[in-house]
């Protein structure tokens, strides 16, 4: 074994790219793979690891947030090409333990489970241990244009989704190129469309990844979903994270920005001339006589895969993220990923109003409101991929949501039973 | 004479041939406009791209700047000669023995192994890709420049090019030679491969564009960012949340360069070949 | 004695080299990748023999079909264009009153130096909507065009279109090639007896043109029943699968999902078709000599 990686290394020293991470002297160099604004994120809150560990390099690497799962996947599965820490989706996560590929970080986690919350003490453990560290999370928020609802009467803070729809119609009178807020199709519609079911409150699967059968309150979520679109045609329906996404944003074509928290990075990006005119809001109440209740769009959980060498330094960087109060804080102000950590969520400094909005975050989109997480399974990608096809035959017209639906239901009990 | 005449007089109006000549133009220039569509884009800012217009307000080269100095564009430009260079050169010895050997030999197996080659050309790509993947892991190839070179290098349609050309030689001019008591080794090295020099080079030429080009193995077997080659590189840059489409841009432009560069120097050898290899077919 | 010993040993060691590289990179993965089709193997683990399970779940694969039925109509509709564009060019080239021939002909042929990968990605401009090169164009004029890369329906035909782009030049060069090796005399016979221009065309030049047009139809076919790097790129499969190949379906299954074995199946279904189609096609096109 140990002949063959030296004849790996050696032989392939210059056809074989790069030689292994190891100590060279006394600075350890680890690759940290992460996406968008948390390698913005990640880079603002690295000084200060440096500063308690000088002898610890952080290469961050941004890659798309779908690839990033993919190729953790295989590199666990093949021991090439893993980074020593990787942010993977939460809702993706629970494919990774039963591989075999993760290091198990109970020791280093455990220790801190008061300071996040339940939900995460469940999802991050496999047979019982942690195999990942609690990271950020995003709750489905809306932004919304002030100086359009103001131009067309509408008040804000909007507190229920009848009234949400009501607005939409307002919006779509004055002007028919504007639209209320976006809608997209495919599987990338599915992240967006989680977060109409949580606030509705709606499992798919039970606790032990069964399909729930004969889900009406789903198929109830699904027909909104297609309502607001095609007969209240108050969304504009653009797929997401397409250049007609982005230049709907900064046009103005839609009043207002359904996303989580981290929106607030793109509409600083791709809006920076309408600061000022942004401000956010909860994701509308699904019921008026129902619970503060949102959806989120993901979590995002911080892995070690065991293939390479570096774990400790690996540790430090992950453990640095996940519960160091200044680290989580700084991920909230530079990347607006919300912090797992309790404590953090409590420093004042979370109240800060940001620039671009004028307003505090935090304080108007987050607190007051109970986050729902729906059962997740493995396997991730196939649902999303399903459930992307059905809402493409639905929004063509060629099926009814409850159609979809219950097609989708199927399609699911052939994979998960 | 008498044809001369006729072929003149066969000759459309001259009002006919410029309106083809026109016709052909723009056709031209609807053929070069993405080009030129890519060209422009990749000078104006993020803001430019996603508003209306076509000129770059400001011609600025931030985004060439920004892909050499935030990307690894640099690298994988490197990772990419290297691979393509060295499959051109391997290819070129190992299709140039093995063509020789099937034109100008009668061996057991001559005529099921030439064609066993050329049927592996119909196997849709991803069948070799998964046990390969699999098996690379392994012997710890992946993510090396082996693991792409040697494929590329072993190339039918070299193969078939190589035993093509080798078989128009001369069979008296070799057995000439072997009479005079020319080796073999000698024979291949100072006769066959002297004359077989412009197949050789549209040969090395086709594995270092279709390796370049690749797209489907790279982005297999290379899981890392630095070992990426081009076209790799590129699709992931793409493929980013908010993808910059100026820098995607300008990467996209100044990939275009080597091989425009490569097409010039060998446009005769490369034509030349092409047509060779498919009139004969 | 040496010397005819060297000469019957000596094809084996000039061919040992290409058949070790093809061997191992080639022949042996194909034969290895159809005895994984009869696998279960996620990569992780190593490879359970299931049978024939994996073919029984593609018969039933809703998606797998319309894999197939996308690839089916897309390489068809490639195929067509393709040939029928790039023989019409290579006929205007191959007029001899045509001045700049060269020219062109060099013009034509510079989409193919790109790769599959940034033709995709320059298009994405050109189709994108609102800020596509497309779009703004027709926005001059007022009108407002289809989201050609959302829309199930032109999805499929703007990739072929993009294609048609990237390789019309180079099968033109190969068209006016066998255009020019058509006999002259034969030409001259024909028009001597009183045939028009397009006659002569349709009676001589085509059927002569027989195996080229054969040459270039496989290579068409081939290139477009494996079509993967620009739906990749472009749509991801959507929308709503309706630019989901075939190859797309493999690495969905084998490098997103882990299934290998189940993805070495539906290679080897693929495989199938490929030959099945370039037998049909040699069929068609290749025997009717003159």
């Amino acid at each position: 074994m140990k002949r063959r990686t030296i004849l790996a290394t050696g032989a392939a020293a210059f056809l074989g790219g790069r030689a292994p991470a190891y100590a060279q002297g006394r600075t350890t160099r680890i690759t940290y793979w992460c996406w968008s604004e948390h390698a913005r994120g990640a880079q603002a809150v690295y000084p200060r690891f440096r500063e308690q560990n000088p002898d610890i390099e952080v290469e961050i690497t941004n890659l798309n947030p779908q690839e990033i799962q993919d190729k953790i996947l295989v590199a666990m599965a093949t021991g090439v090409g893993a980074p020593d820490v990787g942010l993977i989706i939460e809702s993706r996560f629970p494919t990774y333990p039963p591989t075999g590929g993760l290091l198990d970080v109970h020791d280093h986690v455990a220790p801190r489970e008061a300071d996040f919350s339940a939900r995460l003490r469940t999802r991050l453990k496999h047979h019982g241990r942690y195999f990942g560290f609690p990271y950020i999370q995003n709750i489905a928020v809306m932004f919304y244009r002030q100086d359009m609802f103001e131009e067309r009467g509408i008040t804000a803070p909007i507190e229920t989704w009848d009234e949400w729809v009501g607005a939409g119609k307002r919006i779509r009178d004055r002007d028919r190129n504007r639209y209320m807020h976006q809608v997209s199709p495919g599987a990338v519609g599915f992240g967006p469309l989680l977060g109409y079911f949580e606030a509705a409150g709606v499992h798919f699967f039970t606790e032990e990844g069964r399909v729930i059968r004969n889900n009406r309150a789903a198929a109830e979520v699904l027909k909104v979903y297609h309502d607001i679109v095609r007969v209240h045609d108050i969304c504009l329906l653009v797929t997401h994270n397409t250049p007609e996404h982005f230049v709907a944003m900064r046009t103005g074509r839609i009043a207002a920005l359904h996303s989580g928290n981290w929106g607030l990075d793109r509409l600083e990006r791709e809006a920076a001339a309408d600061a000022g005119k942004w401000k956010v809001q909860h994701f509308p109440r699904w019921r008026a006589d129902g619970p503060p209740q949102v959806g989120n769009w993901g979590g995002s959980v911080l892995v070690v895969p065991r293939a390479n060498r570096n774990h400790a330094a690996a540790i430090k960087w992950a453990s640095y993220l996940s519960a160091d109060i200044e680290a989580q804080i700084g991920l909230w102000q530079n990347g607006y990923g919300l912090p797992t950590s309790l404590a953090a969520q409590r420093d004042p400094r979370m109240r800060e109003p940001q620039p671009f909005l004028g307003q505090s975050m935090y304080e108007a989109s987050v607190l007051g409101r109970d986050v729902f997480y729906t059962n997740l399974v493995r396997d991730w990608p196939r649902v999303q991929i399903e459930m992307g096809r059905q809402l493409d035959a639905m929004f063509q017209g060629q099926k009814s949501p409850d159609q979809a639906w219950t097609d989708f239901e199927a399609a699911m009990v052939r994979q998960y039973g | 004479m008498r044809t001369l005449r006729r072929r003149r007089a066969l000759e459309p109006s001259p009002l006919v041939q410029y309106a083809v000549l026109c016709g052909l133009s723009a056709l031209l220039a609807l053929v070069l406009m993405p080009w030129a569509w890519a060209l422009l884009s990749s000078f104006k800012p993020r803001s430019e791209i996603m508003s209306t217009g076509f000129l770059p307000e400001v011609w600025q080269i931030g985004n060439y700047v920004e892909l050499f100095t935030t990307t690894l564009y640099g690298r994988w430009l490197m990772n990419s000669a290297i691979v393509s260079v060295s499959a051109a050169c391997l290819g070129m010895v190992v299709c140039g023995m093995a063509g020789y050997a099937f034109a100008k030999f009668r061996f057991a197996g001559n005529t099921v192994l030439f064609w066993i080659v050329i049927a592996s050309v119909s196997i849709p790509p991803f069948t070799t890709v998964i046990p390969l993947f699999g098996w690379m892991a392994k012997l710890g190839l992946l993510n090396t420049y082996l693991v792409l070179v040697l494929p590329f290098a072993s190339s039918a349609f070299g193969l078939f090019m190589m035993r093509q050309y080798v078989s128009t030689l001369p069979d008296e001019l070799i057995e000439a030679a072997r009479i005079d008591g020319c080796g073999e080794l000698r024979l291949l090295l100072t006769i066959i491969l002297p004359l077989a020099r412009p197949a050789l080079g549209t040969v090395g030429i086709l594995i270092f564009i279709s390796s370049w080009n690749s797209f489907i193995w790279p982005l297999v077997f290379m899981r890392t960012d630095a070992m990426f080659t081009l076209p790799v590189g590129i699709a992931g840059l793409n493929s980013e949340q908010m993808a910059e489409y100026g820098m995607i841009m300008a990467a996209a432009i100044t990939s275009c360069i080597p091989m425009l560069a490569v097409f010039f120097l060998m446009q005769k050898q490369i034509i030349a070949g092409l047509t060779r290899g498919a009139v004969k077919a | 004695m040496p010397h005819r010993l060297r000469r019957t040993a000596a094809p084996y060691l000039l061919i040992a080299p290409f058949f070790l590289l093809f061997g191992t990179f080639w022949a042996g993965p194909i034969v290895a990748s159809f005895l994984y089709s009869f696998t279960e193997w996620r990569g992780i683990t190593p490879p359970e023999p299931i049978g024939l399970a994996n073919y029984e779940r593609l018969l039933a694969d809703e998606r797998f079909f319309i894999a197939l039925g996308n690839t089916l109509w897309m390489a068809v509709a490639y195929v067509a264009c393709a040939n029928l564009a790039s023989l019409s060019l290579a006929l205007v080239l191959d007029a001899s009153w045509l001045r700049l021939r060269h020219l062109f002909r060099t013009a034509f042929f510079l989409p193919m130096t790109i790769s599959m990968v940034v033709s995709a990605v320059i298009f994405q401009l050109i189709y994108a909507g609102d800020i596509g090169l497309i779009a703004k164009l027709l926005a001059v004029v007022g009108i407002e065009g289809p989201a050609w890369l959302r829309d199930p329906a032109t999805a499929p035909l703007a990739i072929v279109a993009m294609r048609v782009w990237r390789t019309m030049g180079y099968y033109a060069i190969i068209y006016l090639a066998g255009l020019q090796a058509v006999s002259v005399d034969l030409k001259e016979a024909a028009r001597l007896d009183g045939a028009s221009e397009w006659q002569v065309i349709r009676h001589v030049t085509l059927p002569a043109l027989k195996p080229v047009a054969l040459f270039c139809v496989v290579l068409t076919s081939i290139s477009a029943l494996e079509m993967f790097d620009e739906p990749m790129i472009l749509t991801q499969g959507g929308p709503g699968d309706a630019t989901l190949t075939a190859v797309m379906f493999v690495y969905q299954q084998g490098f997103q999902f882990l299934e290998l074995g189940y993805a070495a199946a539906a290679s080897y279904v693929l495989t199938l078709v490929i030959v099945a189609i370039s037998i049909a096609q040699k069929l068609w096109l290749g025997e009717k000599e003159r």
